[in-house]
């Protein structure tokens, strides 16, 4: 697949993934790319996560606390709010109704057509 | 953090500022991702926490494909009408050296003129060269009339007028949009 494909996928699903991690544990932003990093998501910069935490926070579905650290300056630790929540619920729902489609579409083709 | 750090820091930030000057909090977020910057270097270093950011016009290109409408960008049309200016002052300057030049080749004196309603007086004597002008309601005209296009355009006013557009931005609800349209068969 071509790499700006892949990418743009990404960013599709990436609020949804970043509600996702910020349910399981609140975090900072570093942080928060280094667990999706190692969940899988190698390729993921930090300068492709921060755009969407300020549009999340913006719309109200993730809130932040500055929280001081001994090596170096605060941490801004991010949580889901009650709107976060239902978003990523909704999300999720959405996410598995589509691949529900998808799958057995791919799977489908990508079996050999007998003639 | 070592001076090379700081700079290096300040270079990709000032990057990413002139970038996201469409951005309508850009000052907030400069303020939070040096913050972000200083406290994943203190975990990999300067160099891997800026390559981790990636390129700061990209980086701003995110930031604003998240806004749900484009903005103007005041410090272009700043530029650009300072650019008028500029070049307002060079074309003045020239004409009036120029004037002068003639006098002096048409053995001096001094000569008053209108010039786009501004009234000015060039002299050439042996005691004095200058080129005084007066300002005027038509001057100020002419003024505004040649900054203030170069501003709007420059700043690409008509973003004000913008109405929202959600189609190319990400968000959390995309997955449910798509899933919809495959259901009911809609397409764009």
């Amino acid at each position: 697949m071509p790499e700006n494909n892949e990418s743009q996928l990404l960013k599709g699903v990436l609020p949804m993934l970043l509600l996702a991690a910020l349910s399981e544990e609140e975090s900072y932003g570093y942080e928060l790319v280094v667990r999706l990093q190692d969940a899988g998501l190698t390729d993921l910069g930090a300068g492709t996560v921060y755009p969407v935490l300020s549009r999340l926070e913006r719309d109200g579905d993730i809130s932040s606390r500055l929280v001081p650290s001994r090596s170096g300056p605060a941490r801004k630790y991010y949580r889901p709010t009650g709107s976060g929540t239902q978003t990523l619920a909704t999300a999720t729902a959405a996410w598995h109704a589509l691949t529900a489609i998808v799958e057995p579409l791919l799977a489908t083709a990508a079996q050999p057509q007998e003639m | 953090m070592t001076l090379t750090d700081l700079l290096r820091r300040e270079l990709f930030l000032n990057s990413f500022s002139w970038h996201a000057q469409d951005y309508p909090q850009s000052v907030t977020v400069k303020r939070e991702l040096r913050r972000e910057l200083t406290a994943a270097a203190a975990e990999t270093g300067m160099s891997a926490a800026i390559a981790s950011f990636g390129n700061p016009h990209r980086l701003a290109s995110d930031y604003l494909a998240n806004l749900e409408r484009p903005y103007p960008r005041w410090s272009s049309g700043a530029w650009w009408a300072g650019a008028g200016l500029y070049t307002i002052t060079f074309l003045a300057l020239s004409y009036a050296l120029g004037v002068n030049d003639a006098l002096q080749a048409n053995g001096g004196g001094t000569l008053s003129t209108v010039v786009f309603g501004t009234p000015v007086l060039f002299t050439h004597t042996t005691d004095q060269i200058s080129a005084g002008f007066q300002l005027t309601w038509a001057s100020l005209g002419w003024f505004l009339a040649a900054t203030v296009p170069l501003f709007a355009l420059g700043s690409r006013v008509w973003r004000l007028w913008a109405r929202p557009s959600a189609s190319a931005r990400p968000s959390a609800s995309n997955a449910s949009v798509s899933a919809k349209r495959h259901r009911t068969g809609w397409s764009d």
